[in-house]
């Protein structure tokens, strides 16, 4: 993995003003994007995912603020952008991004034409409407969509789900960007067309060399798409390897929780593992480990010190004290251990 | 097998180390990396509990300074139209005053014997315009209260009762057709004038439109999940209209009550302007204002239109932002 | 579309029948002195034969279809205590031109403040300029026209050095009736626009829009304004038409020789007659302004199909 950074992101806090309470939705986040890669962020939901990518094109509500860190983008930190100016010049153009609703992300009373001609056009001011036009048909095609021609003067409430969701996909690369950040993207859409979308964000990442952020709840998606996973609880990031690593030999015990959970991997007759409790208030100052109220495996030290990351191999860390050397050996639930042995048959179809 | 020899660990560890005891003290080493045992208490005590609807509604609601100092300004008002009969030395309302030698004081201006003046029959102004106030608080209290029970009634059964759509949907194309301006003129050139007529005629157009907006949300809630599992449930219907429906309803109800308060004294002065309104011995803001702008040419009597406009002023704006305060209160959307 | 718009034009026939009849049957409630003018020197006898004489005395059925039939006939009726004996249809064709001129003048100046006024309040929510049209909006709407169009024409006529009532020959006359006339409905258009463009602002396809690197500027005038717009424009026309026909109370107040105003006189004469027939244009008015608001969504909004089925509400 010598791979050249593209975008990285260092001890970012990000914090929510809601009417005078403060609510810090990332807790000093650290991530590094490398160029080409598809770099998955897996959480549930309320574990700041979507808010941390969107710090990266700053689409966040206006209440929100970037309080610490540096996110650098070729030489530039995007954490210091404030005004509408500074963005400006990244988004579309540099970071473009793809949302999680295909049903309210088009503009319903505009033909989906015009809105992918208009990420084209903004991109690219000199073109001329024919020159526009020709691109936008052939991203039109190039997302898969047939009958380009007719579909253009469409209007969005004329597409189904799966279609509307290409064409979302057509107008963020119609803006030629160097990182695509893809907000849960198949969530709402159903089992079949998840398969076909997928497939076209690969394919455009290939043919327009993008660089996707690729967050989502879903470990089944994570485990066809993503080169690298990293795994967010409450606003950072508890661990973070490469696929292989995250899947056949997590390290946190909420890696090991959230893979557990899986459907795909419970054993048949027995009842599907789920995590107790519920995601740590996000209002209060979170003190020691954030897992470790629901971490059937917490020590006591995580009641009152933060871990620190472990390096597990070069490219994989994890935040937890199990890793600690003076932690007492925990063997993972049997589900996990159970992954270790699947390795060879990577890279699994779910 | 499970042990990790971690030379990223081994590397930070002295200084993990330090930075451990400097925050946590007193506990040794020995006891930190012990197992604390899962407690399911207190994995499911993490969440965000503790929410209740309507306590979170009036903390917001009391955030909002200029709306509760008002809701003292109405309750203040309100309670003096009533207390000021009672206070020694008041004039009837309705009582034509007459001075020593028999004569009526007419258009006295405002002074110690008369504080507001009087108006030009003689009668006391500062009566009247209590009075007034009285007469059009309660003929915009009963307004929004009738147009808000008889139009959720209706709306409830609009919306859920299938066979009565029909009827209702021609009722509201009907009234919704004319403007609101005419069927109160309608009604109340038809009745005879009174407070009752008045009442009747705002609240024929009122409650369908409250009727309306109730019928399409309940519409729209009816078959959303949360209400479909209470009903898998078996919830009966009626607790799922008044436990799940109502609430989410409260602020646009609240909203629409509120406003229409303003609404009603507005018409009443409008009414009363075109002729229709009430007699002049039931004194109402409408027919003060009415009568003081039969005068207003006259630089000096001006006094007779100012004071019954600024009392409508005060109170119609007050319930209009109280209203406006409270709705946004009440919509969960704005509760932390 | 054709089959939808024949269904809704008939759908309004059929309500302005229903609203007619119900307007004529209330109205037969009236005291019979609304149909004489000289009511007190009449005999009884004299009356019964005058009743008959207008077909009052006929059974209810039989006389809403006489009216009806005559309404088909373009005859609206007879004046008895305003005009005595002349046609309605006549009283009110001199009056409409001054109600249409004055609201036409006044939706211009409405639809050219308003709109600006909604868009930026919108764009530069929780701003000054926000705070002080939320106030204008909150005096507008809560506090009775009745009240502050009293004021404007007392300080008004003074300031503008015109004379308190109308005339017509005079320009400045016609500034503080237009003026009057205008704020509620700047006051209207400027709340919905700025709650609409509010509501649009938080769209996921305003996400979108801004993603791929639109200007603020931009997304407020080719995504936000126009989406806010559509919703608007169903009223535009029920808006535009009451306006149109004529304000009652500003017209009044002024003394302008227009629909409004006379519909006070007729009250104030309970002239039966006039008050039926101008109670019947106002009402036919909304009917249409509905009507024409429901077709010019079909025709903007793409998302009600043109097949008729789906749209709706």
């Amino acid at each position: 993995m010598d791979k050249k950074l593209i975008l990285q992101a260092k001890d970012v806090v990000v914090k929510f003003d809601l009417r005078g309470r403060v609510l810090t939705a990332i807790r000093g986040a650290c991530l590094d994007v490398y160029e080409g890669e598809t770099l998955a962020i897996v959480g549930e939901s309320g574990s700041g995912k979507s808010v941390f990518s969107k710090t990266f094109n700053g689409l966040n509500d206006k209440n929100c603020f970037v309080e610490k860190g540096e996110i650098l983008y070729k030489g530039r930190d995007l954490a210091k952008f404030r005004k509408e100016k500074d963005w400006m010049q990244i988004r579309g153009k540099e970071i473009s991004m793809v949302l999680q609703e295909p049903m309210t992300s088009l503009n319903p009373l505009k033909t989906i034409g015009d809105q992918i001609c208009e990420a084209v056009t903004t991109r690219s001011p000199r073109l001329s409407k024919r020159e526009a036009r020709q691109e936008t048909l052939q991203y039109l095609a190039d997302v898969g969509i047939p009958d380009v021609e007719r579909r253009y003067k469409q209007y969005p409430h004329e597409f189904s789900g799966g279609m509307r969701q290409r064409v979302v996909i057509a107008t963020a690369i119609a803006c030629k960007p160097q990182i695509l950040i893809c907000d849960e993207p198949t969530t709402a859409l159903d089992v079949t067309i998840q398969a076909q979308i997928l497939d076209v964000i690969r394919r455009m990442k290939e043919k327009y060399n993008l660089t996707v952020i690729f967050i989502t709840h879903d470990l089944g998606v994570v485990a066809n798409v993503a080169d690298r996973v990293a795994v967010m609880y409450a606003g950072d990031i508890v661990e973070i390897g490469t696929a292989e690593e995250i899947f056949y030999d997590p390290r946190h015990p909420y890696t090991w929780a959230l893979l557990s959970s899986m459907p795909q991997l419970g054993e048949r007759g027995e009842e599907l593992f789920s995590i107790k409790g519920t995601p740590p208030n996000l209002f209060k100052e979170i003190i020691g480990d954030a897992f470790a109220p629901r971490n059937p495996y917490a020590l006591k030290i995580d009641y009152v010190q933060e871990p620190p990351y472990f390096e597990v191999s070069k490219t994989h860390r994890a935040k937890t004290w199990l890793l600690d050397p003076r932690a007492p050996k925990v063997e993972p639930p049997s589900v996990i251990r159970g992954l270790r042995n699947l390795q060879p048959v990577l890279p699994g179809d779910m | 097998m499970w042990s990790v020899k971690n030379k990223m660990a081994e590397k930070l560890e002295g200084s993990v180390e330090a930075h451990v005891k400097q925050q946590t003290g007193q506990m040794p080493e020995a006891d930190l990396f012990v197992l604390a045992g899962g407690d399911r208490e207190d994995q499911e005590r993490t969440g965000y509990s503790n929410y209740s609807y309507w306590h979170s509604t009036l903390q917001a609601f009391g955030k909002n300074r200029v709306a509760v100092f008002l809701v003292f300004v109405i309750a203040g008002i309100l309670l003096f139209t009533f207390i000021q009969p009672l206070l020694p030395g008041q004039y009837d309302p309705n009582m034509v005053n007459n001075d020593p030698s028999g004569m009526q004081y007419r258009n006295v201006p405002p002074g110690s014997q008369f504080w507001f003046g009087t108006n030009s029959i003689g009668q006391d102004l500062w009566a009247r315009i209590w009075a007034g106030t009285r007469n059009s608080l309660f003929i915009g209290f009963a307004v929004a209260g009738i147009e808000a029970f008889v139009g959720i009634v209706a709306g409830v059964l609009w919306g859920y009762v299938r066979k009565l759509d029909a009827l209702f949907t021609e009722i509201y194309n009907v009234l919704d057709n004319i403007p609101q301006t005419i069927v109160l003129i309608l009604i109340s050139y038809i009745l005879k004038p009174g407070v009752k007529t008045l009442i009747f005629a705002m609240c024929l157009t009122g409650w369908i439109q409250m009727a309306r907006f109730i019928r399409n949300q309940v519409l729209m809630l009816r078959d959303r999940e949360y209400n479909l599992a209470s009903r898998c449930v078996g919830t009966p219907t009626r607790k799922v209209v008044v436990r799940n429906l109502l609430p989410y309803l409260v602020s646009v109800i609240m909203l629409r009550m509120a406003l229409s308060i303003p609404g009603a004294i507005g018409s009443e002065v409008f009414v009363t302007y075109i002729g229709l309104g009430l007699p002049l011995n039931i004194p109402s803001l409408g027919n003060l204002i009415n009568e003081g702008r039969a005068l207003m040419m006259s630089a000096t009597l001006r006094y007779q239109l100012l004071f019954p406009t600024i009392i409508v002023s005060v109170v119609t704006i007050s319930f209009y932002i109280i209203g406006n305060a409270f709705s946004d209160a009440a919509d969960p959307k704005n509760h932390v | 579309m054709l089959k939808y718009l024949t269904k809704r034009i008939l759908r309004s026939f059929l309500t302005l029948a229903i609203i007619i009849t119900v307007v004529f049957v209330l109205m037969r409630q009236m005291p019979i002195e609304g149909y004489f003018d000289n009511f007190d020197k009449l005999t009884e006898e004299q009356i019964q034969v005058g009743l008959r004489g207008m077909g009052l005395l006929d059974p209810m059925p039989v006389q809403i279809v006489n009216f009806f039939k005559q309404l088909l006939a373009g005859d609206l009726g007879m004046s008895r205590r305003y005009r005595a004996n002349v046609p309605v249809a006549d009283i009110l064709s001199t009056k409409i031109p001054v109600s249409v001129k004055l609201g036409c003048l006044s939706i211009l100046v409405s639809l050219a403040v308003g709109l600006p006024m909604g868009t930026f309040m919108a764009r530069y929510k929780g701003k000054w300029f926000d705070k002080l049209g939320t106030l204008f909006i909150v005096f507008i709407q809560a506090v009775p026209a009745a009240v502050y169009f009293l004021f404007i024409q007392l300080y008004g006529s003074v300031w503008l050095k015109v004379p308190l009532l109308f005339d017509p020959s005079k320009p400045a006359c016609w500034i503080l009736p237009v003026f009057s006339m205008s704020l509620g409905n700047i006051a209207y258009y400027g709340m919905w626009l700025r709650r609409y463009m509010v509501d649009e602002s938080t769209k996921d396809y305003v996400k979108l829009a801004t993603a791929k690197g639109l200007s603020q500027n931009k997304i407020m005038v080719r995504h936000i304004f126009r989406n806010a717009f559509v919703p608007m424009i169903q009223y535009l026309p029920t808006s535009f038409l009451n306006t149109v026909i004529g304000s009652i109370y500003i017209e009044s107040l002024y003394s302008i020789p227009g629909m409004g105003g006379l519909l006070v006189d007729v009250i104030k004469k309970h002239d039966n007659n006039m008050v039926q027939a101008i109670v019947l244009l106002y009402a036919t008015v909304g009917v249409i302004g509905l009507l024409l608001g429901d077709i010019l969504m079909t025709v903007i909004d793409p998302r009600i199909s043109l097949g008729g089925k789906g749209g709706g509400r």
